[in-house]
């Protein structure tokens, strides 16, 4: 199989480019994968967890965690050491493997889609022709395999929770593509860099403000994604307050450290995208030849500040309002997100064929 | 049952934490059918224990019957062995009772808040009104030296007179919870979701609630204006100007409503009484063992959750005959069939948040 490996994995290539040209391709993807693992899906993990807790803690008029390391920073490893000793709980399941298998495969789709995303201009470790389309279907199929958990559960509860997931999907699917359709009609294809690639460093040359219409299918995919997300104030699947919250607490030990993990990756995966295809991701109003190498270094500095003010922005929104009821919640999607994402696509399309561009 | 009903039995802690007992409903998943609570929990024995203890002695039992209210608890208890034994109540003593009533008013009101909040995800909201709470906390502990159970009454007015710097205090607090108040009209009241959440669900008719025995904010919530502290004053209520809100929607939301205004209103009361403070004795003398002649007498006070009345029967010894207690939450636990009608699951929690439910009080 012949293949140019900078077309599939450009950070494997920029890898390549410090190393002999002799290295096999293999080798080098691993490495760019255990790189992108440690240098940016794990640290964002963390770090989204830590802001969590931190800023929940601002808003409630509380301190949060300030033992475990200076203001509390190292809290996240005791929380892991803490999820290796507990025990694992294996509740009677119809379908054990399924029950099992749920978090992982939700991970799996969901860490991958992660991978997809550009960071800074080498920093994408798998860049596929349509990646904005598999990115989609992850988000769709992760919650499916929650699904699987909840529906193979033995309990009562849990099997009712597994049937307000697939409601809630259905509130967030089609609002998504809708939304989606903006940023692929501006900058005409449906690869994530291309699109990227497409903004500019300016405000005015973000998708986002690229007309009315690109402020409408952002607030709708930023919207969506919020319910994708599951969490407060669209927590009806895993609700506290509800006696029907079996999906998370089927599990014990490492096995829900996967799902809170997998919280915490939604949310990454969902500011990344917005960051991506809405505000112009990395790209620097200011020309980066004077940097060279480190023009990747700022990219990233870039692309890390504009998702971490979109992080806060949805863990204060998690944590201040109260939750949708399941109607509410899919009443609001198709009467108030679908249209809007329509009207969004629409404007977006008459924008372009009177010719503005973005740059 | 109906067709595709599946049966429940929800233990405590489940849906909102309200207290240990149970409820058996049976829904389809999103509809509640039918709703039944199974109390016993929390049965203390409170009432048998009372035909031991002295009568002063068995005061701090009576915290303990609502923890949450409790000074309202001890005032009614007060109330009616003064009237059995024909005791005159100081007025200084009279002035810190009513002070203290509407502090633990404020306060219960407050806990009620956070559980609203909390059953609706609010986390904020709920946070915030439990700060507030531990402001009054304080001052109770500055007072009565606990933040909980103060068994702050006695037989014939209170246990000790207002200690230094508590009037200080007090006129503090009721300046920051002043304004604090407009925050939870912002966070509460005038919030979308909250009104989508709680308007139309929880409905009590005022029929109904009369016919159940229900008082307190949810039959003022259902467009009756009742309150003890009018219809049959004690202590000095009569002296004080304050309103009666209500509210006609007869829904959680109406509640919710109804407990802030009271809040308010507490607050006007409380500016009042300590403006007014007498001076004077804080206890009237009681003789070193203490036998009420033979009698009866029953008393009943306003508290947060409605008409709390204390029944006791005196056989002239040290110890009562018979106490009983009349508790609102045990009304208003029984409107839970008819309240939890066609309820959405989703709903439930904050239905039962809203009927301000407290379980010590429903099985003693």
């Amino acid at each position: 199989m012949n293949f140019e490996l900078s077309q599939i994995s450009p950070f494997s290539a920029f890898l390549g480019s410090f190393f002999s040209p002799l290295t096999p391709a293999w080798l080098l993807m691993i490495l760019a994968t255990v790189f992108f693992w440690f240098g940016v899906l794990a640290p964002a993990t963390v770090v989204i967890s830590f802001l969590d807790r931190k800023i929940s803690a601002d808003i409630q008029r509380r301190v949060g965690p300030n033992r475990t390391g200076p203001y509390g920073l190292f809290q996240w490893l005791s929380d892991c050491i803490k999820f290796f000793f507990k025990e694992d709980l294996k509740r009677a399941a119809r379908e054990p493997v399924l029950v099992a298998l749920g978090p992982v495969i939700a991970l799996a789709f969901v860490f991958c889609s992660i991978a997809s995303v550009p960071v800074s201009r080498d920093f994408v470790l798998s860049d596929v022709e349509g990646s904005l389309i598999w990115i989609f279907g992850a988000i769709v199929f992760s919650n499916l395999t929650l699904f699987w958990t909840s529906y193979a559960s033995s309990k009562k509860g849990t099997v009712l929770s597994g049937y307000r997931l697939l409601v809630v999907m259905s509130s967030y699917v089609v609002p998504v593509g809708v939304a989606l359709l903006s940023p692929v009609l501006v900058s005409g294809t449906a690869n994530l860099r291309a699109i990227v690639n497409s903004q500019g460093g300016f405000p005015w040359q973000w998708i986002f403000f690229h007309g009315p219409g690109g402020v409408f299918s952002g607030v709708v995919l930023f919207w969506s994604l919020l319910i994708w997300q599951g969490r407060a104030p669209f927590d009806v699947a895993s609700n506290e307050s509800e006696f029907s919250a079996g999906i998370v607490f089927q599990f014990s030990g490492v096995r829900q450290a996967f799902l809170i993990i997998l919280e915490y990756a939604t949310v990454f995966l969902s500011c990344e995208l917005m960051v991506a295809l809405f505000f112009g991701s990395y790209i620097t109003p200011f020309d980066l030849e004077f940097f060279g190498r480190g023009s990747n270094l700022v990219e990233f500095i870039c692309f890390w500040s504009k998702v971490f003010g979109l992080v806060y922005l949805v863990t204060w929104l998690r944590w201040s309002l109260p939750k949708f009821r399941i109607d509410q919640l899919v009443s609001m999607s198709w009467k108030f997100l679908v249209p809007t994402g329509v009207v969004g696509v629409v404007l977006t399309a008459a924008f372009l064929v009177m010719g503005r561009s973005l740059k | 049952m109906k067709q595709d009903s599946i049966p429940f039995t929800l233990n405590f802690g489940q849906v909102a934490t309200v207290g240990p007992f149970q409820l058996e409903i049976e829904t389809d998943g999103e509809t509640i059918h039918t709703g039944r609570p199974v109390v016993g929990f929390l049965h203390r024995g409170i009432e048998k224990i009372a035909e031991r203890m002295p009568w002063q002695g068995f005061i701090p039992y009576t915290d303990r019957v609502d923890y949450l209210s409790a000074i309202h608890c001890n005032y009614a208890y007060a109330l009616a062995v003064e009237s059995l034994a024909q005791i005159v109540v100081p007025r200084r003593a009279v002035a810190i009772r009513t002070i203290v009533a509407e502090l633990n008013r404020i306060g219960s009101h407050l806990l009620n808040l956070a559980n609203v909040s909390k059953s609706l995800g609010a986390s904020a909201a709920q946070m915030y009104a439990i700060a507030d709470r531990e402001k009054i906390n304080n001052l109770f502990e500055m007072l009565a030296g606990a933040r909980l159970t103060y068994s702050f009454l006695r037989i014939g007015g209170v246990a000790v007179d207002i200690t230094e710097g508590f009037l200080e205090r007090c006129y503090e607090f009721l300046n920051y919870f002043e304004s604090k108040l407009e925050e939870y009209e912002t966070l509460l009241t005038n919030n979308y979701l909250v009104r989508g959440r709680l308007k139309s669900i929880g409905i009590v008719d005022p029929v109904i609630a009369v016919n159940a025995g229900v008082s307190g904010p949810i039959l003022r919530a259902s467009g009756k204006a009742f309150d003890l502290r009018k219809a049959r004053p004690y202590g000095n209520y009569s002296e004080f100007s304050f309103e009666i809100p209500t509210s006609d929607s007869q829904d959680a939301f109406g509640r919710l409503l109804v407990r802030l205004s009271e809040m308010q209103q507490a607050i006007a009361i409380l500016k009042q009484a300590l403006d007014q403070l007498p001076s004077g004795d804080f206890c009237a003398n009681l003789p070193k063992v203490f036998k009420p002649a033979k009698g009866q007498a029953y008393a009943a006070v306003e508290s947060p959750r409605g008409i709390f009345g204390v029944y006791v029967m005196s056989s002239g010894e040290k110890y009562p005959a018979r106490v009983k207690f009349r508790t609102p939450s045990f009304a208003a636990l029984g409107l839970f069939p008819s309240v939890v009608q066609e309820v959405s699951v989703a709903d439930l929690a904050p239905v039962l948040a809203s009927l301000d439910i407290s379980a010590s009080e429903v099985d003693r």
